[in-house]
């Protein structure tokens, strides 16, 4: 008797611990809602001042500014879906091809140490960055107070700025803004 | 007469089997118990290998497209009436929301609130 009793609790507890291991692996596969509801859609962001040229830009962006065509992701430590485009964002460091527009960061934040978390979580430092405390400078030189969002640069004028949720989809749509403005700067 | 000696042998030797028998009951009980106690070291052992994986810290919850520091316990409105942090964030193509950060005199982060339309 003892033994039966033994051998049902023993079956007892490990299928206790099947079930959470499964549920667990369950909710792994499963994944956040929201990014499993990203669009890939590349939408104009209207609010925002284009044909802009910064007055001062960030130490870390200059080089930015001084881009024949440059592109600034904005992100913020209060967006998820930022958080999940993060480490999309940081492998496009050395990635980059001859030609293709230059790639920076900001990062809107609370503080000045969650922003600097944030960068170091996802390694956002392998690209130009910026820790934008408040969000200040994005909003008073672009107007710009949402994320995820990107603002594309040709010879450091603002042409544009866009909201997205995939990095790949935005990528080939500020390559193809910015030739067509190219190609209209040519014509004229 | 003759039984009797018999009688003494077999309850001598009811003594000894009886003796041996309880050892034997013994070390099957101690070999139950060492098996058991196997069976539990190992499943304890598989559980921490399954359950004692951890990701990195993550201090923050997600509601809709806003990741906060502390689960929302005001309004965006209360939020932004002291000192604050908020920014906007969007998701699945059209929902829009506001994430608001409360700030103390330090700028630590004290509360969070969301609002989504």
């Amino acid at each position: 008797m003892e033994l039966f009793f033994g051998l049902v609790l023993l079956v007892l507890a490990a299928g206790m611990v099947v079930l959470f291991a499964m549920v667990g692996e369950l909710a792994s596969r499963v994944g956040d809602p929201a990014s499993r509801s990203r669009s890939a859609e590349v939408l104009p962001l209207e609010q925002a001042r284009l044909g802009h040229v910064p007055a001062d830009w960030p130490d870390r962006l200059a080089p930015l500014g001084s881009a024949d065509r440059a592109v600034l992701l904005v992100l913020s430590t209060v967006c998820n879906t930022c958080r999940q485009l993060a480490p999309e964002v940081a492998a496009l460091a050395g990635t980059g091809v001859d030609g293709g527009p230059l790639l920076g960061v900001v990062i809107t934040c609370g503080n000045a140490d969650s922003g600097a978390e944030f960068v170091a979580t996802y390694g956002l430092d392998r690209l130009p960055y910026h820790v934008d405390v408040a969000g200040e400078w994005v909003q008073n030189e672009f107007d710009i107070h949402t994320s995820p969002a990107a603002v594309l640069f040709a010879a450091g004028r603002a042409r544009a700025a866009l909201l997205f949720d995939d990095v790949a989809a935005l990528l080939a749509r500020s390559v193809q803004i910015l030739n067509e403005r190219r190609s209209e700067e040519v014509v004229r | 007469m003759s039984s009797a000696p018999h009688q003494r042998a077999e309850g001598a030797d009811d003594q000894a089997g009886g003796s041996a028998g309880d050892d034997g009951v013994q070390h099957r009980k101690t070999g139950r118990r060492r098996i058991f106690a196997g069976i539990g070291a190992s499943g304890l052992a598989a559980a921490v290998a399954v359950f004692g994986r951890s990701g990195p810290a993550a201090a923050a919850y997600a509601y809709a497209c806003c990741s906060l520091e502390f689960h929302p316990t005001m309004s965006v409105s209360a939020c932004k009436s002291g000192s604050h942090y908020v920014w906007h964030c969007w998701h699945a193509g059209y929902v829009r929301c506001q994430c608001c950060e409360a700030k103390d005199s330090y700028g630590h982060t004290v509360a969070s609130a969301y609002s989504c339309q």
